[in-house]
């Protein structure tokens, strides 16, 4: 599956969603639409955010389930909140 | 992850030998690496009773003088203790991530096995020979006499190989305070070595009045 640019190639800007597709009626919705949060992260990371919240948020349960430990586990979620607050807080300053 | 590649399900890649060796704390932490820190603790005093290799301090390596079993065990324990306690504070200081003690006292223990390698090689009889030689005269082997060449040329390997232990052990104590603290860079790298120094001045002097109370 293709994933998602979030990313200018040549400039390294985030990306906004300009055009959306029905699949079904080929409707095509034009705007200009930032995208979320979470889909502005890179494919690990939403492959960890899915996997932390199949493991009902249990760190531990995660340890086990990536083979790691538990403070490692813990320090990759710790960069992915600064990762969303860095994200979010982007996004406020381009909405005001 | 940064302290490990993941795979495209966020797994991290299957670990080499030399991530076992000098980054174990990457897939090991908390009561598994307690357990085996304190069994490897216990083994190194239990070895260096016999050769009479004290670890008193937490990067303190002495051989030669006698004492009971127990003194040996509790050195190793007493190092480990000061290490953990003063890192578990200044991590609290230090740290913006939440971490727990377990996690900590369980890896800074495992991070003490390189002593059980140096606790086996200072049991070669030429570098006990050696040892023992200086303690009766240093002056003779300060002159290159009193001991024969076989028995200068294994205790300098010996002590070479404890020297590289030593390192090893503080690289792997230094691995366990930044992935349990999740520090990175000039903050992990200033106050480990604050918290070395403050519990190698503790431990010396918790293992100074062990000593005191074991009546040596």
């Amino acid at each position: 599956m293709r994933s998602l640019p979030t990313h200018c190639p040549s400039c390294g800007e985030g990306l906004l969603t300009k055009r959306l597709l029905c699949p079904k009626c080929e409707t095509e919705v034009e705007g200009v639409y930032p995208l979320p949060a979470l889909a502005r992260l890179s494919g690990d990371e939403q492959a960890f955010v899915l996997s932390f919240v199949k493991a009902s948020g249990s760190l531990k349960q995660m340890a086990g389930l990536l083979g790691v430990s538990y403070p490692t586990v813990r320090n990759r979620l710790d960069e992915m909140i600064r990762t969303l607050e860095r994200i979010e807080g982007e996004r406020e300053r381009s909405d005001e | 992850m940064s302290e490990c590649a993941v795979d495209m399900r966020g797994r991290p890649a299957a670990p080499g030998i030399s991530k076992w060796l000098f980054d174990p704390f990457t897939y090991v932490a908390g009561g598994r690496a307690l357990t085996l820190g304190l069994a490897a603790i216990l083994l190194a005093g239990l070895i260096g009773s016999f050769s009479y290799t004290h670890f008193d301090g937490v990067l303190d390596l002495h051989t030669g003088r006698p004492a009971a079993t127990w003194i040996f065990l509790s050195e190793g324990l007493i190092n480990w203790l000061s290490l953990a306690v003063v890192l578990f504070v200044l991590g609290k200081l230090a740290s913006k991530s939440a971490f727990r003690a377990r996690d900590l006292f369980g890896t800074q223990a495992m991070a003490r096995w390189p002593m059980v390698i140096s606790a086996v090689a200072a049991l070669a009889p030429p570098y006990r020979r050696f040892t023992a030689a200086a303690a009766a005269n240093p002056m003779n082997i300060m002159r290159g006499a009193g001991a024969a060449a076989f028995d200068i040329v294994m205790a300098v390997l010996v002590m070479i190989v404890v020297v590289v232990m030593l390192v090893w052990m503080v690289a792997l104590m230094y691995r366990s305070y930044r992935i349990c603290c999740n520090l990175k860079g000039g903050t992990a790298i200033a106050t480990f070595v604050v918290g070395l120094f403050i519990a190698e001045g503790l431990s010396k002097i918790a293992v100074l009045s062990l000593v005191l109370r074991g009546g040596m």
